[in-house]
């Protein structure tokens, strides 16, 4: 009679989480573009909503980030039974400004404006089935290839790391560009 | 940890063996005079597992079945080398109707030692205080079906399976248990083991569920046995020597 161990093998104890990592950068903060007194002085967005987008359907249960400061990085789940993700980001910013004071001559007012940006992320990759164990399964981990973006706000975009397993370490990263609004500010 | 734990089993067993080697030789303290007994063949015991017979001709689900037969050379009444030769079979299903399914033969051979004297108060004794060492081994198919594969946030689902894989798997096992002769060679008695596979599972590797002769092989986990025996042991009439007779010791 074979006992097997105190343990109950009937449960999955491991990480099954398969999630694109997808840190956030800004452009200006990298190129060290910002001086001057009438820049943008400072950016973060208030909130980024991404919705997943396949063969013209939009799944709802997207994520929203709403209002998260310093947002670094979002986490996305890519189509296991497919080998390209679209993903569809949008940013609501705020952003501080110094202009003249049309009331008081020589006088400098710092102004808050409020804008809207929508870009497309699409991922391309090849899957993989990954065998965890009988209790837990397999999981699909993902291979990355190309990644693509709309230039409406996301200036580019680059491949950090192309293995998207259950380590959850940084794949892609995203810079912005906040000049962007800027110039459709003025 | 668990190679930590594996090197301390095993340096604990080879002191002991070593402790008995060595209360052997205390307790013979030879002289001149003195002679050396002759290793000798006193009989062959054939011995399987009860339990688990039971429990797979009573248990309603039948998805476990183990049978197995060992064959065990009493030499001198303190070393018994042991070979044992079984079949296993097991179908085990989960919630998500998902199963792994295998059949195959395992031997195992190794070397009883025997802890109790074969006199006790004056008067010969068959009872039997065992401690042992084994090396097992399988080499056997294995099926895993319909793993579901689902996608909760893109949506769709697939199954995945994997058949007839082919594996052969060692591991060592180290044995304690006690034999009561409870009719003329008729023997009773239970065994416990504690078994460890020689090998890791490797990351990512389809590897069985179940081993048979092993048992459940969940990563990094030894198995544990308990095995209620029954046994009878074949005397040989005529002694067979294994090293010249009497050995006069200068």
């Amino acid at each position: 009679m074979i006992i097997s161990s105190c343990s109950n093998s009937d449960v999955c104890t491991q990480n099954k989480s398969v999630i694109s990592k997808i840190g956030f950068y800004n452009i200006l903060d990298t190129k060290k573009k910002i001086t001057g007194s009438d820049s943008i002085l400072t950016y973060s967005p208030d909130s980024i909503t991404i919705i997943g987008y396949r063969n013209d359907t939009i799944f709802t249960f997207g994520k929203t980030y709403y209002k998260t400061p310093k947002l670094s990085f979002v986490s996305l789940p890519l189509n296991k039974f497919d080998t390209v993700s679209k993903f569809i980001v949008t940013f609501q910013s705020s952003y501080t400004k110094k202009e003249p004071d049309p009331s008081k001559k020589e006088s400098i007012i710092t102004k808050t404006y409020q804008t809207t940006k929508t870009d497309t992320i699409t991922i391309h990759y090849m899957n993989e089935d990954y065998y965890l164990s009988f209790e837990c399964g397999c999981i699909k981990t993902h291979s990355l290839t190309k990644v693509t973006t709309t230039g409406h706000f996301i200036d580019s975009v680059s491949i950090a790391l192309n293995k998207v397993n259950t380590q959850y370490n940084e794949n892609i990263k995203l810079y912005t560009d906040s000049t962007h609004i800027k110039a459709q500010v003025k | 940890m668990y190679p930590y734990l594996k090197n301390i089993t095993l340096t604990i067993i080879g002191l002991l063996i070593y402790q008995y080697i060595v209360a052997q030789q205390t307790n013979s303290k030879p002289s001149n005079t003195q002679t050396k007994q002759a290793l000798e063949i006193k009989g062959i015991r054939i011995e399987t597992d009860l339990g688990s017979m039971l429990y797979s001709a009573l248990s309603t689900t039948k998805t476990t079945n183990n049978q197995q037969l060992g064959c065990i050379i009493n030499i001198s009444n303190k070393f018994y080398p042991t070979f044992e030769i079984g079949r296993s079979s097991t179908l085990k299903m989960m919630n998500d109707n998902s199963s792994f399914s295998t059949n195959g033969i395992y031997e195992k051979f190794g070397l009883d030692f025997r802890l109790n004297k074969p006199t006790e108060g004056g008067k010969p004794s068959n009872n039997l205080i065992l401690l042992g060492l084994k090396l097992g081994m399988s080499s056997f198919n294995y099926s895993i079906k319909d793993l579901k594969l689902k996608d909760e946030y893109w949506g769709g689902e697939s199954n995945i399976n994997y058949l007839d894989q082919q594996t052969n798997k060692y591991w060592f096992e180290i044995t304690g248990g006690i034999r009561v002769e409870v009719l003329k060679n008729t023997y009773i008695g239970w065994s416990v083991r504690y078994k460890s596979l020689l090998s890791t599972n490797e990351n990512g590797s389809v590897y069985a569920w179940y081993i048979p002769g092993f048992g459940v092989n969940v990563k990094e986990t030894p198995s544990w046995e308990f095995n209620y025996m029954i046994a009878y042991q074949f005397n040989i009439p005529k002694r067979i020597n294994l090293v010249d007779k009497k050995t006069k010791i200068n």
